[in-house]
């Protein structure tokens, strides 16, 4: 079958997607990747097939321009639904119009939705796989009839909140105030959906947010619950563009632990700030009996007063070759690297502060695999005595073994292939109805 | 602007009118959302004015309490606006022929497109209103105040106050036990008031009072994007009304009558006889998209505050005179529009701050009318209050324009249901649109007779 892969230019959102876009390529499927032209480059630093589509978007433009404000919003907040008074109505709204209007339509917009609708037009895919944030995915296949579902790297916190969003804005027991909301209505991204849907004359309906089914790789101790349909798969660690070569110092074991501390590689790479003070994170780990391997870029290393004796600098590594080596990881809190930890066995200190990141953390912690450290609580001595915790609290290890094997028992991308082949022989409208859509309208 | 001497009431359009520019939904759709996003990324630091214009759920009185209590008496919030509550640098600020509606230096719609402009969006003209003429300059407006006087002056109100009553009292006897105060009666009035001022024929009213409806968020859609659907219905609104006067004004020059058009037509403050006829369609055109909407307004606030004050109620029962001092109270009180708009022309000093040309300032005349260097008790709603320093409600160009009328019917509105429904009573809170900042635009309000 053909299989079309879209998620938005950004390294850290396409990475997930690599490792099941090889199995699907190497079971005999045709595949493409289509993004923005910016992610060219990774696309095909991966081994994978590119379709740049539309022109590149203004991510960092905006969080230059109101990034902080955004990000203020956000930060240190909750996104558990069933956390008591997280979730308030006034925050759904501003996380739903804020998020829809500076990333969900920034990242998707009209010439790169167009782009990907022509492409499928053309191409004719069976089957659409998207980044939960790339809509366009979805819209190139309701356009084209494709199936299509959502491919999730990192724990679905959107569906959830996503729901809760939807039950506030449903008429209340007061009488008017559907007709207020009515008359009103603040859902911003199903606008925004209905009217890029509109352009191709295809209605909007939620399955355009929600996708047909998820293909999900984060263990299920740490998946929201959610009604959707789900196939879960086992995440297989794909560190990025940057060439991934062992050292030969890699190739002998530590005398002492070793310890890795890395702030990812999202922060060098685009404008989303790095909120870990990296300065004090050495510092904390200076004069314990440990290895410290941290792979930290140039501006990062400038940031540094004084790197301790027992600090390796590296600029960048393969995590899940250098992980296997490691007692314990202390990390900025992003997908990637907190998905490789977890997958290798690797106790977590995790620094998240925003988003998933600090659910992430935070249930890492509740199953006592990790500890959660927000980045702006950070400080010498509390990064100090956890990390000695994790060190010497063979509970920690357990844990995180015990996810390990979690996270193993989930079938391999290439035992999901054939999953997704039933499921798209079901979903598809090839052969029944395909509808064409209209083309997008100039004026309305 | 100015208008070449053509006639837009014969041809389609003068060459010079506003164009109508055409977005697609997506786009159109975008530039709200963005705007919307801006809102909420500017109130997230807690800033009053971006929150006032987010008109969420947070409280407007305490909003504009703090826009007024702000260190400075004019201040930039974060949506870039310069911003003041205090009423002596409101009451400048409205003075200032040097602010105006418009951008001095941007002929045509007042259109900023900014859907990915991240730094400094303008966020003065949400969307263009030109075509319902809610962005025209001082000179314009002072000619149109001056050429429709005769009927909307001060001194003309007097003339058209039968006529109010007998609408008034045929609406307050048509009332059934339970009503809606802003559906049965506020906007029904107020509409049949403004199509008679018009001379609307009967066969139109329905078209008329459709279209006044869907033009009701005009001023609040300038300042606060609305969702598309309702911007859409708006646009649809606007020009349906411009056709409509368009219409009234051909028939009213080939056959003057003693209306409002006839008025403005007549008039001998324009240059020539293309010129009235754009003047007399402006008048026309704000008649419906102002005047239509803050007349209810200002009927639906004074009966809010009066019937929230039961012993102001009773009083106004045994000295019904009191209605014009009740009037003028939820005038200050309760303004039925809220926030002014300027754009300056020039740089300028204001308060001591340096505005340069081009920058928006708004004077928020909620906070300006309580602000207590002018006002014993402000937050007080007292319809006896001894005349003092004005209030600030009908300073704005389009206030200005319709104050008159707006002051009689609510005055004939407030007499009437005192004395036809004497037991008038709140049957439930009021209901108030969101993204409704500048008007606070109600949905619904509904009473009992009988209570």
């Amino acid at each position: 079958m053909r299989v079309l892969l879209t998620s938005f230019a950004m390294d850290a959102h396409f990475n997930g997607s690599v490792p099941l876009a090889w199995a699907l390529r190497a079971a005999g499927h045709e595949v493409r990747v289509a993004s923005q032209p910016a992610l060219t480059g990774s696309i095909t630093a991966a081994g994978l097939t590119a379709v740049p589509v539309g022109a590149d978007h203004g991510l960092d433009e905006m969080v230059k321009g109101v990034g902080d404000s955004v990000l203020s919003h956000h930060a240190n907040q909750s996104l558990d639904p069933d956390a008591p008074g997280q979730l308030t109505p006034a925050f759904l709204t501003g996380w739903d119009t804020m998020m829809t209007a500076t990333f969900f339509a920034l990242v998707n917009d009209d010439p790169m939705v167009d782009g990907l609708v022509a492409f499928a037009r053309d191409w004719k895919p069976d089957l659409v796989l998207w980044e939960p944030f790339t809509f366009a995915g979805a819209v190139a296949a309701k356009v084209t009839g494709a199936a299509h579902a959502r491919l999730l790297s990192f724990p679905d916190m959107f569906l959830p909140m996503r729901r809760a969003f939807l039950a506030q804005l449903a008429p209340g027991p007061t009488a008017g105030d559907g007709e207020r909301r009515g008359a009103h209505t603040e859902d911003s991204l199903g606008q925004w959906l209905e009217w890029t849907l509109g352009r191709y004359g295809v209605p909007f309906d939620e399955e355009a947010v929600t996708g047909q089914w998820s293909v999900d790789q984060v263990p299920r101790s740490f998946r929201p619950p959610s009604d959707g349909p789900t196939v879960g798969m086992r995440y297989i660690p794909y560190n990025g563009p940057l060439p991934a070569v062992v050292p030969d110092w890699l190739r002998v074991p530590p005398t002492r632990p070793r310890v890795c501390v890395t702030l990812g590689l999202t922060a060098r790479t685009s404008e989303f700030p790095n909120a870990v003070p990296v300065d004090l994170v050495l510092k904390a780990i200076e004069g314990l009996d440990v290895e410290v391997v941290a792979t930290l870029g140039a501006e990062e290393r400038a940031l540094l007063t004084h790197v301790p004796d027992n600090v390796r600098l590296v600029d960048h590594i393969p995590l899940h070759a250098l992980l296997p080596t490691c007692a314990a990881i202390v990390h900025h809190g992003g997908a990637g690297t907190w998905s490789t930890a977890l997958v290798e066995g690797v106790p977590q200190i995790a620094m998240g502060w925003i988003w998933d990141a600090i659910e992430r953390a935070r249930r890492q912690q509740e199953l006592g695999a990790g500890l959660h450290l927000p980045s702006h609580e950070v400080t010498v001595e509390g990064l100090r005595s956890r990390l000695v915790r994790l060190l010497e609290e063979p509970s920690f290890a357990a844990a995180a073994a015990r996810l390990r094997t979690e996270a193993a028992s989930e079938p391999t991308p290439a035992e999901v292939v054939p999953v997704l082949e039933r499921l798209t022989a079901q979903h598809h409208a090839h052969g029944r109805r395909r509808p064409g859509g209209t083309s997008p309208s100039c004026v309305s | 602007m100015t208008y070449t001497d053509t006639d837009e009431t014969a041809t389609d359009e003068s060459p010079a009118a506003p164009e109508e520019v055409e977005q697609t939904d997506s786009e159109l759709g975008r530039h709200l959302l963005t705007a919307r996003g801006f809102h909420w990324i500017y109130g997230t630091s807690g800033d009053p004015y971006a929150l006032t214009l987010r008109a969420e759920s947070d409280d407007p009185v305490v909003l504009a309490r703090r826009i007024r209590e702000s260190e400075t008496p004019l201040w930039q919030s974060a949506a870039g606006a310069w911003v003041t509550g205090r009423h002596g640098v409101a009451a400048e600020v409205l003075a200032d022929p040097r602010l105006s509606l418009r951008h001095a230096d941007l002929p045509g719609p007042q259109r900023h497109v900014f859907s990915d402009a991240w730094s400094n969006p303008l966020l003065c003209h949400i969307v263009p209103l030109d075509r319902a003429f809610l962005h025209a300059s001082g000179a314009d407006h002072a000619r149109w105040e001056r050429s429709a006087a005769p009927v909307l002056g001060a001194a003309a109100a007097d003339g058209h106050r039968k006529s109010a009553e007998r609408v008034h009292q045929e609406t307050a006897d048509g009332l059934g036990a339970a009503f809606d105060l802003m559906a049965d009666y506020s906007r029904p009035v107020a509409t049949e008031a403004a199509a008679a001022l018009l001379g609307v024929p009967d066969a139109q009213r329905t078209r008329f009072a459709r279209a006044c409806l869907a033009l009701g968020v005009a001023l609040d859609a300038a300042l606060c994007p609305q969702p598309l659907a309702v911007t859409r219905r708006l646009t649809e609104a606007i020009e349906d009304v411009r056709a409509l006067v368009g219409e009234l004004v051909a028939a009213r020059r080939a056959e003057p009558g003693d209306d409002l058009l006839s008025t403005v037509l007549s008039a001998g403050s324009a240059d020539s006889a293309g010129s009235r006829a754009q003047d007399a369609l402006a008048v026309g055109v704000l008649t419906a998209a102002v005047g239509v909407e803050f007349t209810a307004g200002l009927i639906n606030n004074a009966l809010e505050a009066l019937l929230a004050h039961p012993r102001q109620w009773a009083l106004l029962g045994e000295s019904p005179e009191l209605a014009a001092g009740a009037v003028e109270e939820t005038l200050r009180h309760a303004p039925p529009v809220r926030l002014e708009s300027r754009i300056a022309a020039e740089d300028l000093t204001l308060a001591g701050q340096d505005i340069p040309a081009g920058a928006q300032v708004v004077v928020h005349v909620g906070a300006a009318n309580r602000d207590p260097e002018a006002f014993l008790a402000p937050d007080h709603f007292d319809l006896t209050r001894p005349p003092g320093p004005g209030h600030l409600s009908l300073s704005g160009p389009h206030t200005a324009l319709f104050g008159a009328f707006a002051r009689l019917q609510a005055e004939t509105a407030v007499r009437t249901l005192r004395e036809r429904h004497p037991r008038l009573a709140p049957a439930d809170g009021v209901q108030r649109r969101m993204r409704s900042p500048v008007l606070g635009g109600v949905l619904r309000c509904a009473l009992t007779t009988s209570a």
